[in-house]
């Protein structure tokens, strides 16, 4: 019995056996917290902007937050 | 999603590999079993397959071993050891090369590139030396490698980032500030309004209040309405050169009072921080160690990873008692703990101190302010002046002084310059007060300016109020958003880490149950213990325990490892559709090593996979259960001269002499198995019958007994080739090859070898079929004709029934 090259699995086996990596659990987290309330907005987009940039420090975040109290 | 298989692995000069060894998978990219004795080198291919995947052999990774263990010793220094995989996917083919100096050369395409990127994530070889490693560690460590195989540092560098932007939130002076002028504020508004004034309508709400008696032709609702206000009831007011000097005189009393104030909470504060600074920077190495909780918390992770050799410090290399040095880390990470609290401690009180020197040039601001128009004297202006100015530069030398921890002294002439301030202060004051008494108003006017002065201080406190507040209310959202997000956050990084042992807990738990089975022990899993700790659950004759050492048997915990492994293939592997099992059932019993080929049957038949083993009978197993599903079976030899080598067929051993000899080795022991493996052949194809032996010993025979007893044979059943002279030439030969063979000081002229070359291919032209290459064969006899043939039936030579 041969076995092929490669093979095929299913969109569905690969999200059933996927287990979620840290990157994608702080995606995903981030991606949640538009549902909490106690949460400032423009903090989170703070956040959001510079995880999706992969720039998310402290020395970054503490700059845009600056900047926001500034233009309040 | 591209699922990758080995197709070709080709190994020269690299561990055990002299020359040239390679394993061919096929195009098919097939499974193989590979038995090889006790230290004959089998590991060499999957130390081969390690290194070529991650850069490194874990197993060799430390000082003075790494490439320099990887190269072959008798390979020369020009040589180079290479490692060349070839994939199903020929665009990930590639090889690696490790030069003479060590230096490492790689060939890597963009997508091999890409591919060992992801490669360092998954799971490809379980040796048997690693079996139990997981299963003996600690609860935390257990969690940091977890961790580390399911790529968490992402979620731990997150919530780093979110709380050390909080804390320094927290720390910003500008956010301290703004909570001490509020809360002053605060308290000022509530002495003057007798009431609490949060927003503007209540400021409006209470002035309106205070004016009410004077029945004014409007009432404030705004800022203009309300100087409108205060200007029509000082119009009630018939002097008015005295009620303003007066309403001055007050402010300038009110302002002194409140620098009087500034100055002794800023005393108070620089006694607080300075007695408690001076020991910080006695024990100033205590803050250069602060530093070290990181580099310390780093040496902690690697002692739990394993990073190193059993028992060897990380950093030296020297032999030490690893427990011994986890409990030293962690006593010394909570000394630094107890540190860094004491060091935060004292930069809080120092923060403090800074914003009571900034409150303290404000209020000098405002004294000065307060003296326009009235008749104070310049050196009273220019003393607040100077004392401002002095304050400023104070508060700068704190902060450069705190950042290098240099010591800080105040010095005598400041105390002197502040005491005579003070005075000042209380003597401006006096003689304001004085004045301001002595400048009547009639009682009515007296009210009035009572009631302006309040509205003053009123409209001024709530303007510090109202701009404090929005500084302190947005630095408090913020503050407040990260509290939230970091503590959301430890809920979903646990339920996260949960999901991922639960993903492979029931891997883990369908097989070892289908390696144990009916032995007690079920509903294996890994879960959370505690706040920082993962471990084994299970079931034990049906109560809940753990750890698994408490009950479980080698065999058992090896079964562990082995499913432990296993579901982390399956879970892990991206793009690898392979793993190397090497030795892994050595410790196990009979009966669950065929449990173990049930389970990679059933459950892995679309995975490649390589089986490394020393042992035959296991070896034997293999090949009756798997050959049937597609799996290739090899050997491996091994020799002093030519290293780890797969089993050669004749042809291979032909091209390794011709390969050696051109390179000048001597080849008189190859010769010596290349007659030996022709004459087994031949022996096996003609049913020549020899002495019984057991087991390995069979294969052990030397050329001599093999050609007496074949020429035995030939003499009774070929008549042709009776007494034929090739069997004396090649009593010759092997001479020739047994004493180059043997350490030996006689040196084996090349004539000698090139002669017992061509003696052993006229023995084989005699049987073998240059058509098909197989050798006529006893059990193909006609005997009609009384010949025997080869397979293809084309060669055939004369034998008796």
């Amino acid at each position: 019995v041969l076995v092929p090259t490669r093979v095929h699995i299913t969109e569905d086996i690969i999200v059933q056996k996927h287990i979620r990596s840290g990157e994608e659990v702080v995606k995903d987290f981030i991606a949640s917290l538009d549902k909490n309330t106690v949460i400032d907005k423009q903090t989170l987009i703070a956040i959001r902007d510079l995880h999706a940039a992969g720039k998310l420090t402290r020395t970054r975040l503490l700059g845009l937050l600056e900047k926001i109290r500034t233009r309040r | 999603v591209k699922i990758l298989r080995l197709r070709k692995i080709d190994i020269t000069g690299f561990r055990g590999a002299r020359f040239p060894l390679s394993l061919d998978l096929t195009k098919s990219c097939r499974s193989m079993a590979i038995y090889g004795d006790n230290a004959h080198g089998k590991s060499t291919i999957t130390d081969a397959v390690e290194w070529f995947l991650t850069g490194r052999v874990d197993h060799l990774w430390r000082e003075d071993c790494k490439e320099h263990a990887l190269r072959n010793v008798g390979i020369r220094d020009t040589d180079d050891a290479v490692v060349a995989i070839e994939f199903g996917e020929p665009s990930f083919s590639g090889s690696k090369r490790i030069k003479g100096d060590l230096t490492v050369q790689s060939s890597e395409t963009g997508d091999l590139r890409e591919y060992l990127k992801d490669a360092l994530a998954e799971r490809h070889i379980l040796r048997n030396a690693d079996l139990t490693t997981f299963i003996n560690k600690s609860k935390g460590e257990k969690r940091g490698v977890i961790a580390k195989i399911i790529g968490f540092q992402d979620v731990v560098e997150f919530r780093n980032v979110i709380l050390s932007t909080r804390n320094a939130l927290q720390r910003d002076p500008q956010y301290l500030t703004a909570k001490q002028m509020y809360t002053q504020a605060t308290a000022r508004l509530l002495e003057v309004a007798g009431g609490i004034v949060g927003k503007r309508e209540q400021l409006y709400e209470t002035a309106n209040e205070l004016l009410k008696p004077y029945k004014l032709t409007r009432t404030i609702s705004d800022d203009e309405s309300y100087e409108a206000c205060v200007a029509e009831l000082n119009d009630k007011i018939m002097a008015q050169e005295r009620f303003e000097k007066k309403l001055k005189l007050d402010a300038l009393k009110t302002a002194c009072k409140d620098l009087t104030t500034a100055i002794t909470s800023a005393r108070e504060s620089q006694d607080r921080f300075l007695s408690t600074y001076a020991k910080l920077v006695e024990n100033k190495g205590k803050i250069a160690q602060l530093n070290l909780e990181d580099f310390l918390r780093k040496g902690q992770d690697i002692l739990t990873l394993g990073f190193m050799e059993e028992n060897r410090c990380p950093l030296c290399g020297n032999v030490i008692d690893i427990e011994q040095l986890k409990t030293e880390i962690e006593e010394r990470i909570d000394e630094l703990v107890r540190n860094r609290e004491e060091y935060e401690a004292i930069r809080t009180e120092k923060d403090q101190f800074l914003v009571d020197l900034n409150d303290i040039t404000r209020k000098a601001d405002k004294v000065r302010g307060a003296c326009a128009g009235l008749k104070v004297a310049t050196d009273f202006i220019s003393t607040v002046s100077a004392f401002e100015v002095n304050e400023t530069q104070v508060a700068a030398s704190i902060s450069a002084k705190f950042s290098t921890y240099d010591s800080i002294e105040m010095n005598q002439e400041r105390q002197q310059k502040t005491e005579a301030l003070l005075r000042l202060l209380d003597d401006v004051t006096s003689k304001a007060d004085t004045e301001s008494r002595a400048l009547e108003l009639k009682d009515e006017e007296a009210r009035i300016v009572d009631v302006t002065r309040k509205l003053g201080i009123l409209s001024d406190t709530f303007d510090q109020y109202e701009t404090n507040a929005t500084i302190k209310g947005a630095y408090e959202e913020q503050i407040e958003s990260l509290n939230a997000i970091s503590n959301d956050f430890v809920g979903v990084q646990n339920r996260a880490l949960q999901d991922a042992l639960d993903m492979m807990s029931s891997d883990i738990s369908r097989f070892h149950a289908a390696l144990h089975p009916q032995e007690g022990v079920d509903g294996v899993r890994l879960r959370i213990v505690g706040e920082e700790g993962v471990e084994f659950e299970y079931s034990f004759h049906g109560k809940k325990t753990y750890p698994p050492i408490k009950y479980l048997s080698e065999s058992q915990l090896n079964s562990l490892g082995i499913a432990l492994f296993l579901a982390s293939v399956r879970l892990f592997n991206r793009q690898s559709n392979f793993f190397v099992l090497d030795d892994v059932v050595t410790s196990f019993d009979a009966g669950h090593r065929r449990r173990l080929l049930r389970l990679l049957k059933e459950e892995f038949k679309e995975w490649q996979i390589i089986v490394l083993t020393h042992e035959q009978f296991w070896f034997d197993i293999i090949k009756r259960e798997l050959s049937p599903e597609g799996w290739l079976m090899n050997e491996v030899d091994w020799d002093r001269e030519n290293g780890v080598q797969i089993k050669q067929s004749v042809k291979d051993l032909k091209d390794l002499i011709g390969r050696k000899r051109k390179e000048g080795f001597d080849v008189a022991n190859d010769v010596r198995t290349l007659l030996e493996r022709v004459l087994k052949e031949m022996c096996c194809a003609l049913g020549v019958k020899v002495a019984f032996l057991y087991n390995d010993w069979n294969e052990r025979r030397m050329p001599g007994e093999l050609l007496g007893a074949l020429r035995s044979t030939i003499n009774q059943k070929c008549e042709p080739l009776k007494g034929h002279s090739i069997f004396s030439k090649l009593d010759g030969s092997n001479i020739v090859g047994t004493t180059g063979s043997h350490d030996n000081p006689i040196d084996i002229a090349d004539a000698d070898i090139d002669v017992a070359l061509q003696d052993i291919d006229e023995l084989e032209k005699l049987f073998r079929c240059e058509e098909c290459g197989g050798f006529v064969e006893k059990e193909r006899l006609v005997t009609a004709d009384s010949r025997i043939m080869c397979k293809c039936g084309r060669k055939a030579v004369a034998w008796k029934k």
